[in-house]
């Protein structure tokens, strides 16, 4: 018998499996990786999947995580051993990108501020003066897949679109009507700053507080990428202290964010618990596209989601 | 010869670079009295009735930084030789531009996820974000506003449906959308659009029963005028669930008093009527009807005139 071990207590058992219709193959959820008969590991992300695999289920040819990203797999490692290691590639692009440019027309036109401003009492004028989208300035750090959606809403919503990535062509970014520019172009001259970059040594802190005095004092930022993208004490201070206009930020140094978060009491800030990536559609396409994968594995073909070469075929 | 400002709000200076030239001084006063008066500059607030004439006998035009002007006596003022001007198209990509903010934020459910982290919740939203690519928007009356918003919601990936008695298939589909029936719209949409003028007829449409034809998972956007939704029974329809949230930028009496029901009702945002502003219209709505009051004085026809004066 061929077995698969699900360690995810919340894989959904009955999502796209009838790609498995005819395949000899038991699925089985568990917390424990171990039997001669498993050729298949699936992970969630919080699930670390361990460096030494082979030695607790010899026959394991194929493990997958559940999220785009593949911390929790020794992927170099396993690759070398011959072992497929998969990942979901770009399932909530869409998602992300319409999340963040809910952000930005939203802190544009400052209806959060607005909303907390008639329920206290208020009504003209108002504390936030809202803005025109277009003519307004969107600058996008970061040109990769949700970056150049981002762009493209942007652009339909007649917002003016520039972009900063160093591995980016102008003429890729022309193609999009997106101005190219440098860093510190982006940040001065920005209505609305907003992060898109991978998390890197190169990245963290990318949104410091030099880069804060950067930008203009009626500005926004928005981060739906990575909470260590931006010094989260310096974003409090520029919001403290009226450097920036506002931000919004879907993710946070540690997640869920403790009870004392001292974001919680910043002014001018939307805070969102990690929902840019979320629709119906997409909180089941990792479930979805593992199966396929998996079904692709069994059938002998490739699986779209390999983060590399297996290096031996074993 | 002077033009007399009812509105303290009103940025003078622009009025004088804009009426001086005319031969005219721009002062503000409470008071509008004297022959030397040929003009009033006034706002919402500032009704003027047909007696200003005991005091002003002399007056020539009326002018007034919004596009309602049921705070003046046009038809009575120009039966005695007085031009009413108003102004309009003055923030109609401000309100495209908020009613779309509005859209997104419903859809992707940014303002409550908002209170919800700020009380401690986490996952599973209670809240869940929904694509804005495909969902369906409605649409309602298919004016200059209505118009641009069709356009932007199309280009932005939504599958738009109108509802208008005015508007030809056509136009619509040039636009981007597609006419349909109003109950066809209430039954199918993700979001209604309330995008009509105040008319006898549109009074109370998005009544009870049209409510109830709205999917339990649909939204109300309403940055039109608070009198076309039956404000009560929208309330019921929240409270109870029989649809999912609604955004208000309208209110049936403005400024909203303490006790106003929406307040207390539940995936509610209030705006506090702020779609129209933004810098630039704030600036063209002093500075149209400004220019309308020096098109009279200068013996032309204004753009914006209500009643021919007799």
């Amino acid at each position: 018998m061929t077995r698969v071990l699900i360690l995810d207590p919340l894989w959904p058992m009955d999502v796209g499996m009838e790609v498995l219709d005819g395949i000899d193959v038991t699925l089985e959820k568990t917390d424990r990786i171990e039997g001669d008969d498993v050729v298949a590991v699936l992970a969630a992300p919080e699930q670390t999947i361990p460096a030494n695999l082979l030695e607790l289920a010899p026959n394991v040819r194929l493990v997958g995580t559940c999220s785009t990203g593949y911390d929790n797999l020794p992927a170099v490692e396993l690759s070398a051993q011959g072992v497929m290691c998969l990942h979901v590639k770009s399932y909530c692009d869409e998602e992300v990108a319409e999340h963040t440019i809910t952000l930005a027309a939203n802190l544009l036109r400052g209806v959060a501020q607005l909303d907390g401003f008639v329920r206290e009492g208020g009504w003209w004028p108002y504390p936030r003066e809202p803005r025109r989208l277009a003519g307004s300035r969107l600058g996008i750090v970061g040109f990769g897949r949700i970056g150049r959606l981002v762009a493209i809403q942007g652009d339909a919503l007649r917002i003016e679109v520039v972009a900063y990535d160093e591995f980016v062509d102008e003429a890729t970014m022309q193609s999009l009507g997106v101005q190219k520019v440098d860093l510190d172009t982006l940040i001065e001259t920005s209505d609305v700053v907003t992060l898109h970059a991978p998390l890197l040594p190169e990245t963290q802190h990318l949104m410091n507080a030099r880069r804060f005095a950067q930008m203009r004092d009626d500005a926004y930022l928005v981060n739906c990428a990575r909470g260590p993208l931006v010094d989260h004490v310096a974003l409090g201070d520029a919001l403290r202290m009226g450097v920036i206009a506002g931000a919004a930020i879907d993710v946070y140094p540690v997640e869920p964010p403790a009870a004392d978060e001292p974001a919680f009491g910043w002014p001018n800030l939307i805070l969102q618990p990690h929902s840019a990536w979320y629709s119906a559609e997409a909180s089941l396409a990792p479930y979805r596209r593992q199966i396929a994968d998996l079904a692709r594995f069994l059938r002998g073909e490739e699986p779209e989601g390999l983060i590399m070469q297996p290096e031996v075929a074993r | 010869m002077r033009v007399v400002v009812i509105d303290d709000t009103w940025p003078l200076d622009r009025a004088r670079a804009i009426l001086e030239p005319c031969g005219v001084t721009v002062e503000f006063n409470t008071e509008i009295a004297g022959d030397d008066v040929v003009a009033v500059l006034t706002y919402p607030g500032g009704r003027i009735a047909v007696d200003v004439l005991d005091a002003a006998p002399n007056l020539k035009a009326v002018g007034t930084c919004s596009t309602g002007f049921d705070h003046l006596a046009v038809d009575a003022l120009a039966e005695r030789g007085v031009w009413c001007c108003r102004v309009t198209h003055f923030c109609d990509v401000e309100v495209v531009d908020h009613t779309m903010a509005l859209i997104y934020a419903v859809l992707r459910g940014v303002v409550m996820l908002d209170g919800l982290v700020r009380e401690g919740t986490w996952w599973p939203y209670p809240r869940a974000p929904r694509p804005v690519r495909g969902s369906i928007l409605g649409v309602v009356g298919f004016g200059a506003i209505s118009h641009g918003l069709v356009e932007t919601a199309s280009a932005v990936g939504m599958d738009v449906r109108v509802a208008s008695e005015h508007a030809a298939a056509g136009d619509v589909a040039a636009a981007g959308g597609t006419l349909v029936p109003l109950d066809d719209l209430l039954a199918a949409a993700d979001v209604v659009a309330i995008m009509t003028s105040l008319t006898d007829r549109t009074r109370g449409m998005i009544d009870a029963a049209a409510i109830a034809k709205m999917r339990p998972d649909a939204y109300l956007v309403n940055t039109a005028r608070a009198a076309i939704v039956d404000h009560l029974a929208l309330g019921r329809a929240l409270e109870t669930g029989a649809i999912a949230g609604a955004a208000l930028d309208v209110l049936p009496v403005e400024p909203a008093p303490a006790d106003e029901p929406a307040l207390t009702w539940p995936n509610t945002i209030i705006q506090p009527h702020a779609a129209w502003y933004s810098a630039e219209s704030d600036r063209r709505s002093f500075d149209d009807a400004a220019e309308d009051v020096a098109r009279v004085l200068l013996g032309e026809k204004p753009l914006n005139g209500m009643s021919r004066p007799a």
